[in-house]
């Protein structure tokens, strides 16, 4: 009964929440129209060449921007979901930290499920400007996806995001706890690559993620990374006052 | 400037449209999302418009749809690979085809003790490989004759396809597997666009990159074939000794 009660509680909180926080989502949108514009009008990497009577030139275009602002976006999102005012906006609510951190979980969710679509599929706006706009002679299609690739690349994505949004919650949770750790955590972030142990310690965990090559023991180790990043959130919560 | 393809904006424009509709027409009906803020209907409407997006480039746009109208049969292909055979044996062993004459000449020698000098500034070749064969020959008293030969540049990819109306000087086939770019009697620029698959995808497809990630130049070399009389002394640049080849 009293789990019944829980999931009505989560539901209740999930839906204000959407439409609360729905700006987030809208202002990921703008960004990633501003990045499509930018991702058709630059070349992410071009290359020349040519003899004496005539000469190549290669311009690629990609969706990585895109992708890469959608991720910024999923950090700062994940950090504003735990901010004071984040909260206050529940008070409406009879809410307690677990219903309120599950509803915050759902949210996220939904959220890097969104994103990771959308910043995916931008790749095929992205590819349709440029073969439509420029006066290209030909082009290179090594970037065509198959189904299975659109499929596959929207699962990562998502999951991706889904990494970098609970990370970001989780350091919002530290901040709200104590600031330091989370100046810590930046500092270790920004600088902590010139300091070899600190480097390395990068390199084994991103690999750890990155040379993973079969797709489904790339999804569970991130779920799994998520999950327990989640746990932590929740539990650094505890410690803080109850309303 | 532009090099609009219509077809493919109005459909796609169409898509948009029907799927703009639906929305409005159903939303109401089914009283979807309509306790939703303005927001909400935008968000969703923006992912539909990436989802037909995606339908849209991969029926109409994609180059592997325009692909066909060049596909080529296995003898084309066969064709284009013999460009790029072993060079050395086309020189030796066999005469060069008259189409791959770029610039010939003629001089009289002035003695038969005369020093053929081969510079590489005369050539005015860049990126090129440049191979010199040089025969002798008693019919010819006291001349030189060299030619130069180019052969044609070969861009190689299984992923080039031609979009619209390519507007060269030049002889140039495309080819399922790549282009022939033959006679560069004019100087031409060839512009290609490339669309990267997203980086979240690389490390599932690190066994299937390769290093001719967009397709390879090949080709283009240049065949110095020079026939002196007997007894001729070849003077060469240090830097073209090791190409120089005796008939």
């Amino acid at each position: 009964m009293q789990q019944v009660q829980l999931i009505n509680v989560v539901k209740t909180q999930f839906q204000y929440k959407l439409r609360t926080h729905i700006s987030m989502l809208s202002t990921l949108m703008l960004y990633q129209i501003i990045f499509i514009a930018l991702g058709i009008l630059l070349s992410s990497t071009s290359f020349g060449s040519g003899n004496e009577t005539f000469s190549l030139s290669i311009n690629e275009y990609s969706a990585n921007n895109v992708i890469g602002v959608t991720m910024i976006w999923s950090f700062i999102a994940g950090v504003i979901l735990t901010k004071k005012s984040s909260k206050e906006i529940m008070n409406n609510f009879v809410v307690n930290k677990k219903s309120n951190h599950l509803a915050n979980g759902l949210f996220i969710l939904l959220m890097s499920v969104f994103a990771g679509i959308t910043a995916f599929l931008s790749h095929f706006i992205i590819a349709s400007g440029v073969s439509l706009i420029y006066g290209v002679d030909f082009l290179t299609s090594q970037g065509d996806l198959l189904f299975n690739e659109v499929f596959s690349g929207i699962i990562i994505t998502i999951l991706y995001i889904l990494l970098i949004s609970v990370i970001g919650y989780l350091l919002g949770g530290f901040a709200q706890v104590n600031k330091g750790i989370t100046i810590v955590v930046i500092v270790l972030c920004l600088f902590g690559g010139s300091i070899s142990e600190v480097m390395d310690l990068y390199i084994k965990v991103g690999s750890f993620y990155y040379s993973e090559t079969n797709i489904i023991l790339f999804s569970v180790k991130i779920l799994i990374t998520t999950a327990v990043l989640f746990i932590v959130a929740m539990s650094v919560g505890k410690r803080l006052e109850v309303r | 400037m532009f090099n609009f393809n219509l077809a493919p904006i109005i459909i796609l424009l169409v898509l948009i449209g029907v799927v703009i509709s639906g929305i409005i027409y159903f939303r109401n009906k089914l009283n979807i999302m309509a306790n939703y803020p303005a927001q909400f209907k935008l968000v969703i409407v923006y992912v539909l418009f990436l989802i037909v997006s995606m339908f849209a480039y991969m029926l109409f746009i994609t180059p592997s749809n325009i692909d066909e109208e060049f596909a080529t049969s296995a003898e084309d292909i066969d064709k284009i690979k013999g460009y790029t055979n072993n060079i050395e044996e086309l020189g030796m062993t066999q005469e060069l085809p008259e189409e791959f004459l770029k610039r010939q000449w003629e001089t009289e020698m002035l003695s038969e003790s005369y020093s053929l000098k081969v510079s590489i500034h005369s050539l005015q070749y860049w990126l090129n490989d440049l191979f010199i064969i040089v025969e002798e020959t008693a019919s010819l008293k006291g001349k030189v004759e060299a030619s130069l030969y180019q052969l044609p540049t070969v861009l190689t990819s299984p992923f080039i396809t031609e979009l619209g109306d390519l507007d060269m000087m030049t002889t140039f086939e495309v080819k399922k597997t790549g282009i022939v770019i033959e006679n560069l009697d004019e100087r031409n620029e060839i512009n290609f666009e490339g669309i990267d698959k997203p980086f979240v995808l690389n490390q599932f497809n690190r066994n299937k990159v390769t290093d001719d990630y967009w397709g390879r130049l090949v080709g283009g070399e240049q065949i110095l074939y020079i026939k002196v009389p007997d007894g001729t002394k070849i003077e060469v640049d240090e830097y073209l000794e090791s190409q120089i080849k005796f008939k």
